[in-house]
């Protein structure tokens, strides 16, 4: 030790009683500018959990953790800031695309313990936490928040035409939109087939549609349809919904699938042959059926599909028009079967006998018969000549429009001139009022009792119609129908009154007592819903798969009741959607094998 | 501002302009036009201060490029005046017999991007960077986030999870194509 240091306690002591030479940092503090960039600030409850802010970081300073359970559209997990890397340069606020992270203006804190400076902002608690100075973004942003927009044909014109509405994306175009994802992954929660959705966007991206196609396949054998008309819950919790328009997942899958005029060469499965000599049997070519049927058949299943009508789709086929989901895109998909091996019984409704020889001669089946049954509208007149129902209307015109079938009646229901009310608010009463207007009504009427917002139709497929000169009357609940003496249909309706109801649940329209409107018209359609319909299977049987309205019940393999038989679709499900269907079957493709003891 | 770069026209080769704002102008200049016109500009016009001097590393056209932003203080506007010098022999004239200051930045451009200028008082003079064997780091050949995984070190007990891989675990998410 030197003579200076074994001295220098001395000389402390010495000015023990002198001014300290430290100034108190209160003196000198000052307040930081407005916009100084400090500790980090988040909406714990606003985040989503996408990583983007982990991903733009160049300094790895952001980690994922765990923090809550992982829902539609959450993650559940938070950032985490390590200050010994950040550098403060609040890419990741400008990045964040809900707009919940910060940096605040706080920047002084002494701790001896290093450990401290790792947090989850916003769980974490800071005295930080609420400071609006500092740096919050919102003035410019480092991601695009507005879609590539899709051309359409044009709305004035396009009642006159069957021809598709949605042109699609060029691939310049697709591109662009698909370099917009962050793949954060969010949406495959909300899928219900969980589809491999930010790996087949970043393919596209990359340009490998080869690629796309297969990963697309993984879990979906009618993307085209999916591509075109998916109900598309994807998007509603896109991480760019937050702030802007989400990513077109639904149209970036059209685009990958329309790459390809017939995708039997492309789509490259490699699955062990696990039900090599085993049968299934499946009633009803809809998506669910078409799933079960497609991956089984890819595993070695010899697998015969009944389908009642001359055509596989089923409500893909013959409830959604071809303006939105053209034959050759579903004929596409029907190949895909054929390709697989698939034996397709068209025109071969299944009934109590056959329903039963095909339990005997088949190792499993499955049943995914969809709603074949419109509901009545339940209101005086409605037998009248010129109501129909949408599911028959919209039946009738495709089997008319797009087989050789000889059931129907060479004449439409809707005629050129005629005015036509349609009563509903979901997809079909829009598809009902559409092809109305294709057939050459000359106005047509959607009739609706609550209010706009509380229509189950797809936003978009309102916004069309409405452009194609669609009324849209609404909080109008049907009374009655009358037949006029000059032998048109008058729709007597009461204006609704929309009254809270329990807490989360839609507002409720209540009928205002005294009030009656007329709409007369040619033609009604009613559209207010579908059932099962069950009665080509025996009581028993009914009885034994089905609650006393025609519910199936399945269990998580999706197997019914009765041992052996399985069913999917619709007639399980209560999302009635395509892609729900779709993932019912995918349920099934794993539990058949599953039942046979096959893995 | 164009009128003025007709001047400078008038006296040098300009390669190009660009009136990037009203107040700021951009010329290009070759390399043996350099010294002279920046001392034209100190001794005639108002532009006689140095407010900035730097580089940028435009690795795929093998080149880099001396940016002097020069000032008028009086008439409020700025004129950037850019060179190109080549990559591989990166050497340029110094300025600080002009501008005292230029000495800092002709020590940070030797030491961030191995630009040398001959003559200029502290060059080869440790600013940042001590003890520093690497190539220099501003050149975009640097890889930034391998020196950083190198040189720093992740504090214990970091754990990191990949949303994607946590959404699609949590929802059971498969593939039917393959056997996974
Ligand atoms: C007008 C309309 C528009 C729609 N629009 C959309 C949309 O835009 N997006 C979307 O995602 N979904 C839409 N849907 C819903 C979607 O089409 C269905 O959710 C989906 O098709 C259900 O599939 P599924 O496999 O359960 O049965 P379905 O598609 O209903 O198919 C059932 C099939 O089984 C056949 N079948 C029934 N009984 C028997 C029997 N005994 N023997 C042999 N065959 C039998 C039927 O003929 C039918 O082909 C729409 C539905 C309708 C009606
Ligand atoms: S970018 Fe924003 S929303 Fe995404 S995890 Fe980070 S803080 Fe949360
Ligand atoms: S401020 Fe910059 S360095 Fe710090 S965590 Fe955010 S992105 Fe990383």
């Amino acid at each position: 030790m030197s003579l200076k240091n074994a001295l220098a306690p001395f000389g402390i002591w010495a000015r023990a009683l002198a001014r300290p030479y430290t100034i108190p940092v209160e003196d000198i503090m000052r307040a930081p500018a407005d916009r100084y960039r400090g500790w980090h600030t988040n909406d714990a409850e606003a985040c989503i959990g996408c990583g983007s802010c982990s991903d733009i970081c160049q300094n790895a300073a952001i980690d994922m953790v765990v923090n809550r359970d992982a829902t539609k559209g959450d993650t559940g997990l938070r950032p985490m800031v390590d200050y010994g890397r950040c550098c403060w340069c609040a890419l990741c606020v400008d990045v964040c695309p809900s707009g919940s992270l910060g940096l605040s203006s706080e920047y002084t804190w002494v701790d001896k313990d290093p450990e401290v400076f790792r947090y989850v902002p916003g769980v974490d608690k800071k005295p930080w936490d609420d400071d609006t100075k500092g740096w919050h973004g919102g003035e410019w942003d480092l991601i695009n928040h507005d879609r590539v927009p899709m051309s359409m044909l044009p709305g004035e014109t396009r009642g006159q035409t069957w021809a598709e509405v949605v042109l699609g994306y060029s691939e310049e175009e697709a591109q662009r939109e698909a370099a917009r994802c962050l793949e954060c992954g969010i949406c495959t929660a909300a899928c219900p087939a969980h589809m491999h959705i930010p790996e087949y966007i970043g393919a596209i991206r990359d340009g490998n549609y080869e690629q796309a196609v297969n990963l697309i396949y993984e879990t979906n054998p009618m993307p085209e349809m999916c591509g075109k008309v998916c109900t598309r819950r994807c998007e509603d919790v896109c991480a760019h919904a937050k702030q802007g328009e989400p990513v077109a997942i639904r149209w970036l899958k059209r685009f990958a699938t329309e790459r390809f005029d017939d995708l039997r060469e492309v789509i490259k499965a490699d699955v062990a042959p696990i039900g090599v000599g085993k049968r299934v049997a499946v009633i009803g070519g809809g998506p669910s059926g078409i799933t079960v049927a497609y991956y089984l058949a890819i595993r070695g299943f010899e697998v015969n599909l009944y389908e009642a009508l001359p055509t596989l789709g089923g409500a893909t086929f013959f409830g959604i028009p071809k303006y939105r989901f053209p034959m050759p895109s579903l004929e596409k998909q029907v190949d895909m079967l054929r390709g697989a091996g698939v034996k397709l019984h068209v025109n071969s409704p299944v009934d109590a006998a056959l329903f039963e020889e095909l339990r005997s001669t088949h190792d499993a089946v499955f049943i995914g018969a969809g709603l074949m049954r419109g509901k009545a509208m339940r209101v005086e007149g409605e037998d009248a000549p010129g109501v129909v129902n949408a599911l028959t209307f919209l039946l009738e015109h495709h089997l008319r429009n797009n087989t050789d079938s000889d059931k129907v009646s060479k004449e439409p229901v809707v005629l050129p001139g005629m005015k036509v009310a349609v009563v509903g608010g979901g997809n079909t009463a829009i598809d009902a009022a559409r092809v109305s207007l294709r057939l050459g009504a000359s106005e047509v009427v959607i009739s609706y009792r609550r209010r706009k917002e509380d229509m189950p139709a797809d936003w978009e497929e309102i916004e069309d119609a409405e452009h194609e000169n669609i009324q849209i009357d609404v909080q109008a609940i049907p009374l009655r129908i009358e037949q006029t003496p000059d032998g048109r249909l008058d729709l007597i309706w009461g204006p609704a009154e929309m009254v809270a109801d329990k807490p989360g649940a839609r507002p409720k329209p209540v009928l205002v007592e005294g009030v009656e409107n007329h709409l007369v018209v040619d033609r009604i359609i009613g559209a207010i819903g579908q059932g099962p319909n069950l009665r080509w299977l025996s009581p028993e049987a009914q009885g034994t798969i089905a609650d006393k309205w025609g519910w199936i019940k399945v269990n998580e393999d999706g197997m019914t009741g009765m041992p052996g038989v399985f069913a999917g679709g619709d007639l399980v499900n209560e999302t009635a959607d395509a892609i729900s269907a779709i993932a019912d079957g995918l349920r099934v493709v794993q539990g058949i094998p599953r039942w046979l003891g096959l893995q | 501002m164009n009128e003025f770069v007709q001047e400078i026209q008038a006296r040098f080769e300009v390669l190009w302009s660009n009136p990037q704002r009203p107040d700021l102008m951009q010329i290009g200049v070759r390399q043996v036009n350099a010294l002279p016109l920046l001392t034209w500009l100190k001794s005639n016009t108002g532009y006689f201060i140095l407010n900035h001097f730097s580089a940028v590393d435009w690795i795929e056209d093998g080149e880099f490029q001396l940016t002097y932003l020069l000032t008028d203080y009086a008439a409020r506007r700025s004129l950037m005046v850019c060179v190109r010098i080549d990559r591989a022999a990166p050497t340029a004239e110094s300025v600080h017999h002009l501008w005292p200051e230029a000495v800092t930045y002709e020590q940070e451009m030797f030491e961030m991007f191995g630009i040398s200028f001959p003559g200029s008082p502290r060059q080869g003079v440790d600013l940042l960077l001590e003890g520093w064997e690497d190539i220099p780091p501003m050149r975009r050949d640097f890889d930034t986030a391998a020196f950083a995984e190198e040189a720093f070190g992740f504090r214990p007990g970091r754990t990191h999870t990949n949303p994607r891989d946590r959404v699609a675990i949590a929802f059971g998410q498969k593939g039917f194509l393959h056997d996974h």
